[in-house]
């Protein structure tokens, strides 16, 4: 999943002249104190008015089948759902850790679950641990694949060709929110519509790619049903998908991929109203999904409303209504006057909460942090077919001058994970001590020499191209492009582009060089090396355009190798020989930094988008 | 009645004479004087980063402190009002000046469907939110012309357009003039409607001088007072708007220093601006000087031009 700089853990530091003097007003008023939260609290009243105010920004589009960014999937996951989902477990016996009620555990787990993760038991497949760290100490999240629409994670069938088959079946109390009920073929329908080359889903071939005929459908091959105006009506269902009864779907892979399981948690494959898609223009202002939320009001650049899903199928959500606010503001003000419940902290305000010894430490705030790891990495990316990136060693040489250690530690001040490799902590096979490209401006500028180019004299215009609003590049961006100039004689100019036009100017292969992030999908290597870089992949998510047969090869072995020791390997093979050709220069593994306030429960940050806000509910202070 | 010259000459001498107004004057002049001979006295380059030496105060080794990334602040500041001295003259020589001036000579000299035709494309004009068709037409036009710009370069190696920043002001403030020449025009169009009545317009006519000729020679000189004030104005609103889209993101682009990025990067986080003051304290107080200074000048210029009529 894409994500902008902006969206990077809502920490949304957006204000604009005339505010200013109103947010200082703000500060200025709120004096009093409160009083410090005792050690040890008994279990919480639950409070009557069930509301969350949160900084959100305008989601890029609310189309399941064509969302592709953070920005969008977070609110996509709660309005929508699918077969499969993530859910965690989250408890705290002793009482010692604020932001879970003491014996009450935040997930959908049963007692002898709970029981078993509290002993360390894992189960095998599918389920991971998650670390979060607070003023009082460590809390692990046990986050699991779990049924979501289906009434359980199905066991793969091996068919004699050598493709693999899910039967899945369908809960018979699944409603849309308008009071439909979800059938097979509603999957059937969704499905084909993210297939389907008209609706542009740029995700599907990512995530869907794997079902028989979705590429055919993708590459118009096969017409669907969607398209009965078209001229040549050759059209014809998916063969990966068969309706055996209205609530049984079998769905069928192309081989033994065991990884298809989490793709089905993705937006791309959860399922939409026939009737609204078909029917109503603009039915993204109104989704109708099967989500815990549903959309009441969303004001283009002031408000987001979800309110609860009271027919929802699974655990209702104990939360009434969830306001985000999209006109901005700066996240740590607005939280300090109350206005927002959950505030990232950005790098300005962190010594406020981290650094006992800094002035401006604040004790209270301090007890209300929270640290997680994300699973993302944040790179720069070459168009290696653009001069003059397609020379290795110039793209090489750039890498080379970059000091990542330096970048983290003293620009950002630790708040992020200098990245070696492609692949970020908490995905199997990272490496937390791969040597990667080294910083060598000595060697950066020999290897420039060396290049087709000839040196810093011989290069074009080169333009860093980043996404966001306002003028201000931040410190990292300007840090690489001192670096670059310093260390290898070359000026960069530096261009930002609001978010969407961005992408777009991306899939239109206008860029040279840019910055971006990718956050994990699923916990597994494919997600990265797979998805971003096999050279079968459409230019809107091979920006780079890198290809290199070597790694196609490694790639396709390890999608169906069987053995879980012998897969990562396959991919670190990969990882290797991605990292030495350089069509991304890793910069960093971000982390959430986050403040709760003490009256909202069951809040924790995740290291990939998955549907949260069912668990959180507010107590009495 | 003085017919002759914008009557520069005056103003200045009368802006000297007095005490206080020549004080404005020197510290404009300075202001000026750094804006363009700015590289030469600036102690560092404008992006030099030591991050061993972040967010210091004053110091004389840095005389306005450090930033984030440990650059020199009072080199910052130089290459901002550079930016902000070429910007503002840049607007005062062209643009809604230029355009809005003759527009209003010619509309309210000739009349009639000439007239018509431009106030009334003037009031569409007005119509529309200026700053937000700016955003607009930055936002789409900006590509393009910047690929533009990139092959200009390349085909004629004036790579300063580039590196100081030029390319985004002819852009922002092109753009600009399409919307404010109209306030220009209207407040001089009324000012020649009633010179072009005066019987001295009407002699000039009998004894034959072209429209030129009495445009220039007569109506001209008689809206001297108001050129000034608009003079200033324009310039002092230039500066002001260059802050304004730094900060919206749509002026100068980083790394290249403005007075609207400094601003932005700081006073936007209120933490930053309690922990380390002298990052909003030093540029804004220039900019408050700068245009301080230009509008007492302005009133003062405005006072002796009317005065001397």
């Amino acid at each position: 999943m894409k994500i902008s700089k902006k969206t990077l853990a809502v920490l949304l530091i957006v204000t604009i002249v005339a505010s200013l003097f109103g947010v200082l007003a703000t500060t200025i008023k709120e004096e009093p104190k409160q009083p410090q939260p005792t050690p040890v609290i008994p279990p919480s009243k639950i409070a009557e008015v069930q509301e969350l105010h949160l900084l959100g920004s305008d989601p890029h589009t609310l189309d399941p089948a064509l969302a592709g960014d953070v920005g969008s999937a977070i609110y996509i996951e709660e309005i929508f759902s699918g077969l499969l989902t993530f859910d965690i477990v989250a408890i705290d016996q002793n009482g010692d850790y604020d932001f879970i009620d003491p014996g009450e555990p935040v997930g959908d787990y049963t007692p002898e679950e709970i029981k078993k993760v509290l002993e360390k038991e894992i189960p095998a497949n599918f389920a991971f641990i998650h670390e979060v760290k607070t003023f009082q100490g460590k809390v692990y999240i046990l986050i699991r694949l779990a049924p979501d629409l289906a009434k359980e994670v199905p066991e793969p069938i091996y068919n004699p060709d050598g493709t693999v088959s899910y039967i899945f079946k369908i809960r018979e109390d699944a409603f849309f929110h308008s009071g439909k009920k979800v059938d097979a073929w509603d999957f059937v329908y969704s499905f084909e519509r993210a297939a389907d080359p008209k609706t542009g889903s740029t995700t599907c071939e990512l995530y869907l790619g794997d079902i028989i005929g979705v590429m055919d459908m993708q590459n118009g091959l096969i017409k669907n049903r969607i398209n009965k105006q078209s001229e040549r009506p050759i059209y014809k269902d998916l063969p990966g998908l068969e309706v055996l009864d209205d609530l049984t779907l079998k769905i069928t892979i192309d081989g033994p991929k065991p990884y298809f399981l989490w793709k089905l948690t993705y937006p791309t494959a959860m399922v939409v109203n026939k009737i609204q898609t078909e029917a109503v223009v603009n039915w993204t202002n109104r989704p109708d999904g099967t989500g815990p939320f549903r959309l009441v009001k969303y004001d283009f650049g002031r408000e987001i409303i979800l309110e609860r899903n009271d027919n929802y199928h699974l655990t209702p959500p104990k939360l009434e209504k969830i306001y985000f606010d999209l006109a901005g503001g700066q996240a740590l003000t607005l939280y300090k006057a109350g206005k927002i419940d959950i505030a990232g902290v950005g790098l300005e305000q962190i010594d406020q909460v981290r650094d006992p010894n800094n002035p401006l430490y604040d004790p209270l705030l301090a007890s209300q942090y929270l640290e997680g790891t994300s699973m993302d990495t944040f790179y720069l990316a070459f168009n290696v077919e653009k001069p003059p990136f397609d020379d290795p060693k110039v793209r090489k040489a750039f890498a080379m001058a970059i000091d990542r250690k330096e970048l983290a530690e003293v620009v950002l001040k630790n708040l992020v994970v200098p990245a070696k490799g492609i692949l970020p902590p908490g995905i199997p096979g990272y490496r937390p001590d791969l040597e990667g490209i080294p910083y060598d401006p000595e060697g950066a500028r020999k290897l420039l020499a060396e290049s087709k180019y000839g040196g810093p004299e011989g290069l074009p215009t080169i333009v860093l191209h980043l996404a966001g609003q306002r003028a201000t590049a931040g410190p990292t961006v300007e840090r690489i492009v001192y670096q670059w100039k310093t260390n290898l004689g070359v000026e960069v100019e530096i261009e930002k582009t609001e978010w969407g036009t961005f992408l777009q100017e991306l899939r239109h292969q206008k860029y040279q060089v840019w910055v971006m992030g990718w956050i994990a999908d699923y916990p597994d290597p494919e997600d990265f090396l797979d998805l971003k870089f096999h050279s079968s992949r459409s230019v809107a998510n091979r920006e780079t355009k890198y290809s290199n047969p070597q790694v196609d090869k490694l790639l396709e072995l390890a999608r169906t190798e069987p053995d879980p020791q012998k897969r990562i390997k396959l991919y670190q093979q990969a990882e290797d020989i991605i990292i030495e050709d350089c069509p991304w220069i890793p910069l960093f593994h971000s982390k959430d930094h986050i403040l709760v306030k003490p009256y909202v429960k069951g809040y924790l940050p995740m290291p990939l988008v998955i549907p949260i806000f069912k668990y959180i509910y507010i107590v009495e202070e | 009645m003085i017919l002759e010259g914008l009557r520069i000459k005056i103003i200045a001498y009368g802006l000297w004479e007095k005490k206080v107004t020549r004080i404005f004057l020197l510290i404009l002049i300075a202001f000026y004087l750094i804006g363009f001979i700015g590289p030469l006295i600036a102690p560092y380059p404008y992006d030099a980063q030591d991050l061993t030496a972040r967010y210091q105060g004053p110091s004389p080794t840095h005389w306005f402190g450090t930033d984030g990334l440990g650059r020199d602040l009072f080199t910052r500041c130089i290459y901002s009002m550079r930016t902000t001295a070429i910007i503002s003259i840049f607007v005062a020589i062209s643009g809604s000046l230029i355009l809005g001036v003759s527009l209003a000579l010619i509309s309210g000299y000739k009349g009639g469907k000439i007239d018509w035709l431009i106030m009334n494309l003037g009031y569409i004009f007005w119509a529309l939110p200026g700053i937000l068709l700016l955003m607009y037409i930055s936002v789409t036009i900006r590509p393009g012309y910047e690929t533009f710009i990139r092959d200009l370069v390349e085909i004629t190696g004036w790579d300063w357009i580039v590196k100081e920043g030029i390319d985004d002001f002819i852009l922002v403030f092109g753009s600009l003039s399409l919307f404010s020449w109209v306030g220009v025009t209207r407040i001089l169009r009324s000012k020649v409607l009633t010179l072009r009545e005066t019987l001295f317009v009407e002699a000039a006519k009998s004894l034959g001088a072209s429209t030129f000729r009495i445009l220039s020679k007569h109506i001209l000189p008689n809206l001297s007072w108001l050129l000034t004030f608009i003079f200033f104005s324009a310039i002092e609103a230039a500066i002001g708007i260059e802050i304004g889209l730094s900060f919206l993101g749509i002026g100068i682009q980083p790394p290249h220093p403005s007075f609207g990025i400094m601003l932005l990067e700081t006073a936007l986080n209120l933490d930053l601006v309690v922990a380390h003051p002298h990052l909003l304290l030093f540029p804004a107080s220039i900019v408050t000087i700068w245009i301080f200074t230009l509008v007492q000048l302005e009133l003062a210029a405005t006072k002796i031009s009317a005065l001397r009529k």
